[in-house]
């Protein structure tokens, strides 16, 4: 079945920051390019379907660590032309369902490229700011 | 091999060299190429004079060499050999002179040319081999200074690199010299009871252990004492033996106690590294391997060679087991990315503009990464 990209430029696309990317309040670029296990698939959540807070506190309570949630525009990702797609996981023994689930599709990238990218969206996303920080 | 003898071209092959710039540092090479050519020229006056016990008065000055530009292409400084001095000084030699001068360079281009060839050339005189310790010493990897018209026995343009030169050098001996830039910690210092004479001071490197080098007393008094442990940075001429191994420092070009500023910001990226040296198996939410000694290593030495960077850098680990170090640079974004092999890569992209830095991956923390790195920032040291 075709899915369908996502096509409000607008919409925020989540996305956790481990807490090793992070160095005196700057943030690596790494988060923001696939890593060799993601296969050209960067996961993120949708503002249309949760907040940040409740995909900060879906991550975490999967059992994983973030520092924050920042966040990449559709359009900003199809700036670079990366198609962004829903993605929605269901829930299994040890994982709660994530519905918001999306990811942007860098398949059609080198790594090389990706790195470069990585840093433009960073820098996108640290201009919007944390959009949820734990207190 | 044709070449023009009324001037002689070199032209420097390298990135920095690209668009018509020749930097300062190379600058002796242009002596030294003299000094090389007059060797020759020497030798070949006492093989045709054997009678003659001396070389006449003025022999030496009257084989002056001006720049008298730097064409186009890449940066060829034009050397002339200046008839006029030679004119003056030695009146009744001038013919002979300038014969002697086309045949020496000759001898050059056929020395350089079969560097390659470990039976294809006369032992070197401790005057060549001076001048060739000073010739190209600035030279890094992938550089190379070519005898613009020249031809090699390859039918190519002659040309001395790094490792030619390297084995020119050490033929038929065991050391050669080059230039070692980087920094280390203050240990000692002394000053000569003697009133001429100069001090030293000792300086721990990562690359060479220990090393004495000497500086004059009045900077020994009023600069380093005091300042034991403290970080200096140093540019030197020295000498290694065949395997590379260290044997002397011959020249000091400059050694200075570091900021410091800098010398807090060293100590926050080493930290940082140390500490990221801390993650284990799986830190990154089940993947991400611990951070390897080389890549540990290799940002050590990068922090080292270029400590004026470390106040920009931000450092985190790659899933890898390497690190990424990142900066922002008069408008430009660059990473630098070390791999659990210690091998560097860096690219970048522009701020405020379309503008990419398209990734140029190195083998090592290397004189040619270096170079790349200094291209793109304007720091040397």
């Amino acid at each position: 079945m075709t899915v369908d990209p996502l096509d409000d430029s607008e919409e925020v696309l989540f996305r956790q920051v481990h807490p090793a990317f992070l160095e005196d309040g700057h943030i690596s670029s790494s988060p923001f390019s696939p890593s060799n296990k993601d296969r050209g698939k960067l996961s993120v959540d949708r503002s249309a379907l949760t907040t940040a807070e409740a995909s900060f506190r879906r991550f975490t309570g999967n059992g994983y660590q973030s520092a924050f949630v920042v966040g990449v525009s559709v359009g900003e990702f199809g700036a670079e032309r990366l198609p962004c797609y829903p993605d929605p996981i269901e829930a299994t023994a040890s994982q709660q369902a994530n519905p918001a689930h999306a990811y942007a599709d860098y398949s059609g990238t080198t790594t090389n490229e990706s790195k470069r990218i990585g840093k433009r969206l960073r820098n996108k996303a640290l201009d919007r700011g944390i959009l949820f920080l734990p207190s | 091999m044709p070449v023009d003898r009324k001037n002689f071209q070199l032209r420097y092959v390298g990135d920095r060299f690209k668009g018509h710039r020749l930097p300062l540092d190379v600058l002796p090479d242009l002596a030294a190429f003299r000094d090389l050519v007059v060797s020759y020229v020497k030798a070949e006056w006492r093989g045709a004079h054997t009678k003659r016990e001396r070389l006449p008065k003025g022999f030496e000055k009257s084989i002056a060499f001006n720049l008298t530009g730097i064409a186009d292409g890449s940066a060829i400084p034009t050397l002339e050999w200046d008839r006029e001095t030679a004119q003056f000084l030695l009146p009744d030699f001038k013919d002979e002179l300038e014969t002697l001068v086309e045949t020496a360079y000759d001898r050059v281009l056929t020395l350089v040319d079969r560097a390659d060839n470990p039976d294809g050339t006369a032992l070197l005189s401790s005057e060549n081999i001076r001048a060739l310790n000073r010739f190209g010493s600035g030279l890094l990897d992938r550089e190379r200074i070519e005898f613009v018209g020249s031809q090699g026995s390859d039918g190519n343009v002659v040309y001395l690199d790094f490792q030619r030169r390297k084995r020119l050098i050490t033929r038929g001996r065991d050391s050669y010299q080059t230039r070692f830039e980087s920094i280390g910690k203050l240990l000692g210092s002394e000053l000569e009871t003697s009133d001429a004479a100069d001090g030293s001071i000792k300086v721990e490197t990562m690359e060479y252990g220990m090393l004495t080098l000497p500086v004059p007393s009045d900077r020994v008094r009023d600069e380093f004492d005091g300042n034991i442990d403290a970080e200096v940075q140093f540019a030197l001429m020295i000498e290694l033996n065949n395997n590379d191994t260290f044997r002397s420092v011959v020249e000091v070009f400059d050694v200075d106690v570091i900021d410091g500023a800098v010398v807090s910001d060293l100590e926050r990226c080493r930290t940082r590294i140390s500490k990221l040296g801390e993650l284990t198996e799986g830190w990154n939410n089940g993947d991400g391997v611990p951070i390897r000694p080389d890549a540990a290593t290799a940002a050590f030495r990068l922090l080292a060679a270029r400590p004026r960077l470390a106040g920009r850098y931000h450092i985190y680990p790659t899933d890898e087991g390497g690190l990424l170090m990142e900066f922002v640079y008069e408008g430009w974004d660059y990473g630098i990315e070390i791999g659990p092999n210690g091998a560097p890569a860096i690219y970048g992209v522009q701020l405020d503009g379309p503008g990419e830095f398209d990734t140029r991956s190195f083998g090592a923390v290397s004189v040619e990464f270096l170079a790349c790195l200094d291209e793109r920032t304007g720091e040397t040291i």
